[in-house]
């Protein structure tokens, strides 16, 4: 099988949302307790919330994906 | 005129005693009052301030007991130079800054207590910890919440108090901001009170949490 033009449309993937993590967990306990201005039960996790959106580092942009490059410089060995 | 205590006290040493460490000092002295001054001041260009003013190793004497790395405080509390610029318009950098001063003042006459720990205090309370984003995603309209920084959170805080406080009674700005401050300051945390009533900043702020609280399922998702 010859295939002229080797080419894949590749997904993209999302970029990772800083402090997921604290995040879910803060809502979460939000919805189990009702305490939505983080005075009583959810203060901590609020708090880990802000201390973790103070200091996590920034989400770099991601880079596209490489893998047409490789498959057109592969695709002339395959092919051969 | 927002000058910190502790720059108020440096000014008053001799010039050559003048750039104490105050690693730990001032900054510590006044992050203890509230995260958001800590984090604003980094903004600020606080940690910029502070390595700019290293002096260089060589211009260093061998005998000097001071530390390498000098911080030097700024000169206006961030938090209330931040409150200016929000207050002002067309410029006017004066007329904002005497609403700010007045405002403190006004805290200070109806509560007889230190005014800046109050606004920090009511910034806190408002300050939505999330914001919700909208996506159209394969033909359905997806809302997800994110996770807001100190700035983000003080800004939105302060856009909600000054639209807020005009539904006070009082002639100027200054008196209104005081009292719907105060009024903030001193309904949270106390029991029977139904915070949506004191100030329209708490309804817009519940109103926020819990539509993000309703779309949680899509927290952890991005983009």
């Amino acid at each position: 099988m010859h295939i002229k033009k080797l080419k894949v449309r590749p997904r993209k993937e999302h970029a990772k949302a800083v402090c997921g993590v604290q995040l879910a967990s803060m809502l979460g306990c939000w919805a189990a307790s009702g305490d939505t201005h983080s005075v009583g039960p959810c203060q901590e996790s609020a708090k880990a919330l802000y201390e973790c959106m103070r200091t996590a580092p920034l989400g770099g942009k991601q880079h596209g994906s490489t893998i047409n490059y490789h498959l057109m410089r592969l695709g002339k060995i395959l092919n051969k | 005129m927002f000058s910190s205590a502790r720059h108020a006290a440096l000014r008053t040493l001799p010039a050559a005693r003048r750039r104490l460490a105050t690693t730990a000092g001032a900054a510590g002295s006044s992050a203890t009052e509230g995260e958001i001054y800590s984090v604003i001041d980094s903004i600020a260009g606080f940690n910029a301030a502070s390595s700019l003013s290293s002096p260089p190793s060589a211009a260093r004497h061998p005998a000097s007991t001071q530390p390498a790395v000098i911080n030097i405080p700024p000169a206006e509390d961030p938090l209330l130079h931040y409150l200016t610029s929000c207050l002002q318009s067309y410029g006017h950098r004066q007329k904002a800054a005497r609403i700010t001063a007045r405002t403190l003042l006004h805290i200070h006459t109806l509560t007889r207590a230190p005014p800046l720990p109050i606004l920090r205090k009511a910034i806190e309370n408002i300050a939505p910890a999330v914001r919700c984003i909208s996506n159209k995603h394969a033909g359905k309209t997806v809302v997800y919440p994110i996770a807001l920084s100190e700035k983000q959170r003080t800004r939105i805080a302060i856009e909600w108090i000054l639209k807020a406080c005009d539904s006070r009674a009082g002639k100027d700005v200054e008196e209104r901001l005081a009292k719907e401050l105060v009024a903030i300051v001193e309904a949270m945390g106390k029991p029977g009170v139904k915070l949506d009533e004191v100030s329209a900043a708490y309804k817009k702020k519940e109103e926020v949490h819990k539509y993000a609280m309703m779309n949680r399922g899509n927290a952890l998702r991005s983009a």
